[in-house]
């Protein structure tokens, strides 16, 4: 997806949980809102490079959910310090701890690895990229 | 050290040491560096001695009985000052406190901080060195266990071997100071860990043993007060005897007791005093050693005297009281060592006294018979004062190699052991040792509460540390689970080592995860006044967790109990309550 938005960070977290909603229960996607925006209270998910990856780890959620959104304009992730260009929200189980490190740590080193400006890709693009990096 | 570490790499590398085999491997390197640790700190305190006594250094009371009244009082005064000075910098310069080998052992994770504890065994030095009334035993077992501590943590050890990484050096060093292979296996066994099992006791021997061997090799490893020909005639009288022996020492040894807690309350309160007040110890043992030289050192003279019958009555009348009064000065002014040698010494004497009564009382006892009563007191004064049977048993023989008074010391110490349960003695290692299992095996079943097994936990980080630390904390404690505390110590979480086993050493991660984020909330928590059988339970049910924290009625962070140490504990427990029912 793509947010052309403001540089809010709350105004980006709900486009994408807008664009989300409906691909799993409400019930879970209460809790994985809750538990994302609990996450960035405690502190801030901006990995560097423009790539932050907000996430919440919810009880009883039946798969792993990556949604990925490019900020072409940038977003402050919280502040202007740290402007993230690609958002990467993960929402996993609660007890699947490795998972969710797994992912974490393929989104990491892809984002190193391909080197690529975020401005130059697509949304088609990056989600090629992803479903070959995550499968 | 590195040189150390690469070699037990290539060691690890080859052969498996994380299995039970391993602890022997480790048991035999805690013995050889028990042996040449306790050698070096003799030496360094015969030195101390040699410079303040302008002797050879090598026997206090010889020391200072060739000393002139001047260098007595001087040197008591000067080592209470330096110790004094040494310990005051240790307590407001060294944030971590010593903790003490036994606690580190029974409650502990195997830590021992470095140099607090190195701060006070230099103090010990010269406080022993100095000449002072107090025993090198506890001090110079503190020092070998601070370096076991320190190669267990740096070889990342997991904290069970730790423990008993510790425990074997501990035995080690007390063969090395005792020369009794057995008796320092003994002693960790039933004053620290307080379990005999031969699982437990083989490494403690075998560590004890290669201590024992080295010293042979590269010092002296002569039994300390060796008669053979003491004896004790077995007959119906003398056993009757014997048993009244028995009473009487655990009453003196009772008595021994409270008056160390009490010397320790009454003048060891401010540390800022500490050289003022180990200076005015030194000063007045020092002109009473003017007079009465063997008031100086731990008391072993005393015992070397009273086994070769070189002490008259009269004489060791007037040395035994001066003696407990300068032990219970230094040990009140807050002297670092050990008591347990001037506990042997005031046991023996008053078994020394035993004899003379019964003879003045019209029973013929020859020299040797003498002996043996002394011996036998010595054993049923320590078994009171350390709660240890088995130990002042086996201590006794191997000092006189005198095993033909197996038979009447059984029966002391057991009378002796009998009365200071029936009085609630508490030995004067109960502080250090009480916590975690060990104080919880005196109580039946029903009350025995899950905070009386815990053990201790520095494995907290707050929900923002990084992953590299925690990784850390694993990489150095590889065998528990991290635990998640708020700023005021409430808990929130457990991070479980199979969770990030495989990204322990990714750097990706290092800095972009916290500990919320690999932090589970359905850890099983344990509560402070939980029954054990409870817990029991809980760890039956939850197989996958090795350990579980425990929290307090406010829901803040208390502890930890680890698997092993509850079923253990709970069988231990559930036999002697089973004992005492039947």
């Amino acid at each position: 997806m793509e947010y052309n938005g403001e540089r809010e960070q709350t105004e980006c977290l709900e486009f994408m949980f807008g664009q989300i909603e409906d691909s799993m229960s409400s019930e879970n996607f209460d809790q994985l809102k809750e538990a994302v925006y609990m996450r960035e209270d405690t502190a801030s998910t901006y990995v560097g490079d423009g790539l932050a990856v907000p996430h919440g780890r919810v009880n009883g959620l039946d798969a792993e959910y990556v949604a990925v959104c490019l900020c072409k304009n940038g977003v402050d992730w919280p502040s202007e310090d740290c402007t993230a260009k690609m958002v990467v929200m993960i929402g996993v189980d609660k007890s699947k701890i490795s998972t969710y490190l797994s992912v974490l740590q393929k989104i990491i080193k892809w984002k190193k690895t391909s080197g690529e400006d975020i401005n130059s890709l697509s949304c088609e693009a990056v989600k090629a990229s992803f479903e070959d990096m995550l499968a | 050290m590195k040189n150390v570490s690469k070699t037990l790499f290539f060691i690890r590398s080859r052969v498996n040491l994380n299995g039970k085999k391993g602890v022997y491997f480790y048991a035999v390197i805690s013995g050889i560096f028990a042996a040449v640790i306790a050698l070096g700190f003799q030496k360094a305190s015969h030195f101390i001695l040699s410079v303040f006594t302008s002797s050879d250094g090598n026997e206090v009371v010889a020391s200072f009985s060739q000393a002139q009244p001047w260098q007595r009082i001087t040197s008591l005064v000067v080592g209470g000052i330096i110790a004094g000075i040494i310990l005051l910098l240790a307590a407001k310069k060294v944030k971590k406190r010593p903790t003490p080998y036994m606690e580190a052992v029974s409650i502990g994770n195997g830590y021992i901080p470095v140099r607090a504890n190195l701060l006070r065994s230099l103090a010990a030095i010269v406080t022993i060195g100095s000449g002072a009334s107090i025993g090198r035993e506890g001090p110079l077992v503190q020092t070998v266990t601070v370096f076991a501590s320190m190669f267990g943590r740096r070889t990342n050890m997991s904290t069970t071997r730790l423990r008993l990484l510790i425990a074997c050096s501990a035995a080690g060093a007390m063969s090395a100071v005792f020369h009794t292979p057995l008796a320092g296996g003994l002693f960790v066994c039933e004053i620290v860990i307080g379990i005999m099992s031969i699982d437990i006791l083989a490494p403690l021997l075998v560590s004890s043993c290669t201590s024992y061997l080295v010293l042979t090799v590269i010092g002296n490893s002569a039994p300390l007060y060796e008669n053979s020909n003491a004896f004790v005639n077995v007959d119906f009288e003398i056993v009757s005897f014997t048993i009244l022996l028995g009473i009487l020492a655990s009453l003196m040894a009772r008595f021994w007791l409270i008056m160390l807690n009490h010397t320790r309350k009454l003048l060891n309160r401010n540390v800022n005093f500490l050289p003022i007040r180990l200076a005015i110890a030194g000063a007045i043992v020092g002109t009473i050693s003017i007079w009465f030289p063997e008031v100086t050192g731990n008391g072993a003279h005393i015992i070397r005297g009273i086994v070769s019958m070189n002490f008259a009555l009269d004489e060791i009348s007037a040395i035994l009281v001066l003696k407990i009064l300068s032990v219970a000065l230094f040990f009140g002014m807050g002297a670092v060592g050990g008591v347990l040698t001037p506990s042997l010494t005031i046991g023996g004497v008053f078994g020394f006294f035993f004899a003379h009564m019964l003879i003045y009382m019209g029973v013929p006892l020859s020299g040797n018979e003498i002996i043996g009563f002394s011996v036998i007191g010595m054993a049923a004064f320590f078994t009171t004062a350390a709660a240890a049977p088995l130990t002042s048993m086996m201590l006794v023989i191997e000092f006189t190699m005198a095993g033909q008074l197996i038979f009447p010391l059984i029966v002391a110490v057991l009378v002796s052991h009998g009365v200071s349960i029936m009085m609630r003695t508490k030995s004067m290692y109960a502080q250090s040792a009480e916590g975690g299992m060990r104080g919880a095996f005196g109580k039946p079943l029903k009350s025995v509460r899950i905070k009386d097994i815990f053990r201790k936990s520095e494995d907290t980080v707050s929900v923002t540390e990084t992953f590299d630390g925690v990784a850390r904390i694993f990489l150095r404690n590889p065998e528990y689970a991290v635990y998640v505390v708020s700023r005021s110590n409430k808990y929130i979480g457990g991070i479980l080592r199979s969770d990030i086993l495989s990204f322990i050493k990714s750097k990706t991660l290092s800095s972009n995860v916290i500990a919320e984020d690999i932090m589970r909330s359905d850890i099983p928590v344990l509560k402070t006044d939980m029954p054990l059988i409870d817990g029991v339970k809980i760890f039956a049910e939850n197989p996958r967790y090795e350990s579980m924290p425990i929290v307090n009625s406010a829901n803040e962070f208390y502890g930890i109990v680890n698997r092993n140490d509850i079923f253990m504990g709970f069988n231990e427990i559930l036999k002697r309550d089973k004992l005492d029912r039947e």
